[in-house]
This record gives structure tokens, C-alpha cells and sequence, in this order.
């Protein structure tokens, strides 16, 4: 039982430290190389998640001999298991370090991922809390959405009605995608706003976000002790809605309206209190509700930023040659971190 | 292989490999030189005391290589060893001792050092007391050093240290040269 507790520790320390590794080298890439495209900055974060969840097993089976002593002690350049055992006062900080920080992410990622996504996938089961929205019941919203589907060169999807009293919008469904749409949200943006926040909804479809989405969700749930993964998912959420904010500002051309839709439909979902906003209103639930409300504010607040004052988008060439070198080079440098 | 960047400059795979292949390069480096020191740290901090493994099996498990032991082992040897041990500081090496049949410890004792540094440092160590002859032997078609001498008390100290595949092997007995040599010679893998 000792055995296997120290090898499941090796383990969930080995794959957090390839991370760590990774998030830094391609953070540093990023910088270095100036990518400024957020679907180019996606692919390369990915590798912060699917790298060491392949290099570990791979390297496994192909050198077992990796996870003894003499590799340990004669080849390898970092030997991580020394630093778990090593004894400080009579006990082992690193490991007791390492252990506590795993069980942090861990409770983390049940309360604020895995928990309100369950929840969201079971509320989008009872599809009573939809209806058809017909084009005669919101001719605007379908003359919006045609004319952008037009523009972006794809077909508009089906489009579901959200009985709730908060505004939403989101692409429901991998499979066969639907665009779900609350009346409130409807009522709150004006024409141009409107036309921006369906482009970023269709964007979503064409680069098959719903699949991607699936993907990370089974990869963090892999990953659910990593607190690397656990920041660099929110990062990937990131890049992807920025992607999507850019197709949608180059299809309608309105990149002013678009934000103003953004801060309006989020400022309407979440509506301030001063009292919420300062987390003054006593228990500690309400404080983080309220200190996660204003970090998403912040949040939506610098992607219109971003919208106002893009960034230059000029990318390096050849990113997925890129792409390999960099994971090349770094299941070398792994490969002797055991 | 050419492409054309986002501003329609056409650029060509040659004049933009430096820039692809360098600064990672540079990065995995400076991670390198980093882990190496890295690494330095816990070793000198680690006490140097030995491990002991119950059986061969688990002593290969925590080695993640296959321990050499003898095919030829006399009857009046015991097996298991006695004693199994692994110790790293100041080399990497495995220890197996071995007691006779009527119960005497300590007769038979075989070393695998797993570094090429620490051979050295080994064969300085367990020198006998006094030095009979040191003579270089063929064994297993490579060259091996047979020594000859007395140990603590006057008890016979034979030896013979070569170096096989990834390890340095030495092997310490009180039994002559000739069963020495027999059981050096047996040694698997």
C-alpha cells in the first residue's frame, strides 16, 4: 500500500511537474516568437495539458528501466522522487508540500469545474427549459442570424429559445449544435450587438468548439489534481472565446457594437451589488461569489478591451512545424526528469 | 518550402529555421543546465544510509535493471543472500552478502557499482590488509583483476573486480581463488 502510494505520488508529481516545465517553455515561446493569434497561442497551451499526459506512459513503455534508482541516480538530469523523500527536520516538506497542493486543485476542480459543469449537463437534459424559437416570434434575430451565417459562409443553425430569466447564449450540442438564445438577452441588445454576439456563437461551431470542449473536459478530469492544468485550461478558455471574438469582428465589421453586447449581456447576467462587488455581504460563500464575479468582469472586460485595440496579428510561419520541434525537444528534455 | 507570412511577405523554410530551432533550443538548455543543479541539491543533502530489500525481486524493482547473481553457487553457500543493500552516497551500489551453509557470515560478498565514477572509489575502499598479488585474469572475454591478499585477522581476502555491461562488479570472498573465479565467471546477466 506504501508502495503504491509513493508511485501514484511519483506519478501526480511528475505529470505536474512536465506542466509546470512545459507552461513555462511555451509561455516563453509565446513571448519570444510574438504570437498574437489566440487560436495559435490554443494550440501551443494544449501542449501544456496533452503532453505530459502522453510523455509519462510513453516513456514508460518504452524505457521501463526509467523509474529505477540507477537511471535515476546515473542518467537522469532531475531525479524528482530525491526531493520527495528529502528529510527537513525529521519529516518530508516537499512531499507533505506536494500532496497538500494536489488536494487543493482537487477540491478547487470539483467546486468550480466538474461540479457546475454536471450541473449544467443535467439542466440541459430536461429540455422542457427549451422551446423552437420560430422566425415569425423573432423575425430580427433570424434576419440577424441568416445575414451573418451568410457572411461567414456557413448554415444557420437551429435556434432554441432558453426559458430563463438571466440572459444567455451558447451553442448546445456537439453532434447536431443548436444556437439556445434567452429573450432577455434578446430585449437587452440592439441590432449591431446582436449580429457580433451571433458571429461569436457561429464561430464556436465552425471551429468545433462543443467537440474541443468534450476533449479538455476529459483531460481535466484526467488531470484533476494539476494545478498547472487547472490555470492553463482557464488560459485555453481564454484563447478560444478571443478567437472567436476576432472571427466575429472580422465577419461583421463592428467591433465597438460586439463589445458593447459582451459587457451589456454579462453586466445583465451578473448585476452588481456595491455590497456583492466588495464582498462585504458576511459569509464566505458570498465573498468568493463575489470576488469570481468581478474576476470574470475583469475578464470580459479586457476582451473588449482587446476588441477596441487589437493586437497586431502578423504570426510566425510555419506553426506546426513549431509545433513539433517544440514537443520534440521537449520529450528529450523529459524524458531524463523522472 | 516557401510560405507567405500574414503581412503577404513570401518567406522560405531556411531563413526561418534559425528562428524556429534556436530558441527552444536555448530554453531546453538553460532547463537543463537548471535541473542538473537542480538535482545537486538534494544529493548532498541526503543522509548516506544504506537501504535493505527483503528479496532479489524487490531490490530489481527499485533498481529498474536485473541484479547479476551467480549460476554457479557451491552447496556450501546459502541462498538467499543475507543481506541486500543499496546505498547511494558516495556511488550507487548493491551489496549482496552471502553466509556459508554452516552458518559463517560474511563469506561471499558481491558488489555492482552503477556508475563509472564510482568503481574507483570502491576498489580504493576494499583493499585487503595485506596485499599477496594482484594479477589480471580473463574472465567472461574481458579483463578482470584478481587479488590475492589478507584481510582483518589474517582471514583470507580474495577479489576480482571487472567491469560488466553497465555496472563495475566486485566480488569478495574468504574461499580460494579458484571457486572465486568459478563463481565470478557464472555471474547472469
Amino acid at each position: 500500500m506504501a508502495a503504491f502510494t509513493a508511485d501514484v505520488t511519483g506519478y501526480m508529481a511528475a505529470t505536474v511537474f512536465y506542466s509546470l516545465v512545459t507552461a513555462l517553455v511555451v509561455e516563453a515561446l509565446i513571448r519570444i516568437w510574438a504570437i498574437h493569434r489566440p487560436s495559435t497561442r490554443f494550440k501551443f497551451r494544449l501542449l501544456v495539458l496533452f503532453l505530459p499526459l502522453l510523455y509519462w506512459p510513453a516513456f514508460l513503455l518504452t524505457y521501463p528501466q526509467r523509474q529505477g534508482d540507477v537511471f535515476r541516480h546515473g542518467t537522469a538530469l532531475l531525479d524528482l522522487k530525491q526531493w520527495l523523500d528529502l528529510p527537513v527536520a525529521g519529516t518530508m516538506p516537499f512531499r507533505y508540500g506536494l500532496l497538500l497542493l494536489l488536494a487543493s486543485t482537487t477540491l478547487l476542480f470539483l467546486a468550480q469545474e466538474l461540479a457546475p459543469t454536471l450541473r449544467t449537463l443535467l439542466a440541459r437534459r430536461h429540455r422542457q427549459e427549451r422551446r423552437r424559437l420560430e422566425k415569425r416570434q423573432h423575425p430580427g434575430l433570424h434576419a440577424a442570424l441568416a445575414e451573418v451565417s451568410q457572411k461567414m459562409g456557413r448554415p444557420a443553425p437551429q435556434v432554441l429559445a432558453a426559458n430563463r430569466q438571466a440572459p444567455a447564449v451558447y451553442i448546445a450540442g456537439a453532434a447536431n449544435p443548436t444556437l439556445v438564445i434567452s429573450s432577455h438577452l434578446l430585449e437587452a441588445l440592439d441590432g449591431n450587438e446582436l449580429r457580433g454576439v451571433l458571429a461569436h456563437e457561429l464561430a464556436h461551431l465552425r471551429r468545433r468548439d462543443s467537440w474541443w470542449g468534450w476533449v479538455l473536459l476529459v483531460i481535466r478530469v484526467l488531470m484533476f489534481y494539476n494545478p498547472v492544468a487547472l490555470l492553463v485550461s482557464r488560459q485555453l478558455v481564454q484563447d478560444n472565446e478571443q478567437a472567436c471574438d476576432d472571427v466575429a469582428v472580422s465577419a461583421t465589421g463592428q467591433p465597438l457594437a460586439f463589445a458593447a453586447g459582451l459587457i451589456k449581456a454579462f453586466q445583465a447576467e451578473k448585476p452588481e451589488s456595491p455590497a456583492k462587488a466588495q464582498g462585504r455581504s458576511g459569509d464566505l460563500r458570498s465573498r468568493a461569489s463575489a470576488m469570481y464575479d468581478h474576476a470574470s468582469l475583469s475578464t470580459v472586460k479586457r476582451r473588449a478591451a482587446r476588441l477596441l485595440n487589437p493586437p497586431p496579428i502578423e504570426d510566425s510561419p510555419y506553426e506546426n512545424i513549431r509545433l513539433v520541434v517544440v514537443s520534440s525537444m521537449l520529450a528529450v528534455l523529459l524524458f531524463f526528469v523522472a | 518550402m516557401s510560405k507567405q507570412d500574414a503581412t503577404g511577405r513570401k518567406t522560405s523554410f531556411g531563413k526561418e529555421a534559425p528562428g524556429i530551432l534556436l530558441p527552444p533550443a536555448l530554453l531546453m538548455g538553460f532547463a537543463a543546465l537548471l535541473f542538473h543543479l537542480l538535482n545537486l541539491v538534494p544529493a548532498s543533502l541526503q543522509p548516506a544510509q544504506a537501504r535493505t530489500y527483503e528479496s532479489i525481486e524487490a531490490a530489481e524493482r527499485a533498481l529498474g535493471v536485473k541484479i547479476s547473481v551467480p549460476a554457479y553457487f557451491p552447496d556450501y553457500l546459502r541462498w538467499p543472500p543475507t543481506r541486500i543493500a543499496l546505498q547511494r552516497k558516495p556511488t550507487l551500489m548493491l551489496s549482496l552478502v552471502f553466509s556459508a551453509a554452516d552458518g559463517a557470515e560474511g563469506v561471499l560478498s558481491i558488489h555492482q557499482v552503477f556508475s563509472p565514477a564510482g568503481e574507483k572509489y570502491y576498489r580504493e575502499a576494499a583493499k585487503p590488509e595485506v596485499l599477496l598479488g594482484e594479477l589480471t585474469v580473463p574472465l567472461d572475454g574481458r579483463e578482470a583483476t584478481l587479488i590475492i591478499g589478507k584481510g582483518a585477522g589474517g582471514a583470507p581476502f580474495n577479489q576480482v573486480h571487472w567491469r560488466k555491461g553497465d555496472r563495475y562488479l566486485i566480488i569478495t570472498t574468504l574461499y580460494p581463488p579458484e571457486e572465486l573465479l568459478k563463481i565470478a565467471g557464472s555471474m547472469k546477466p
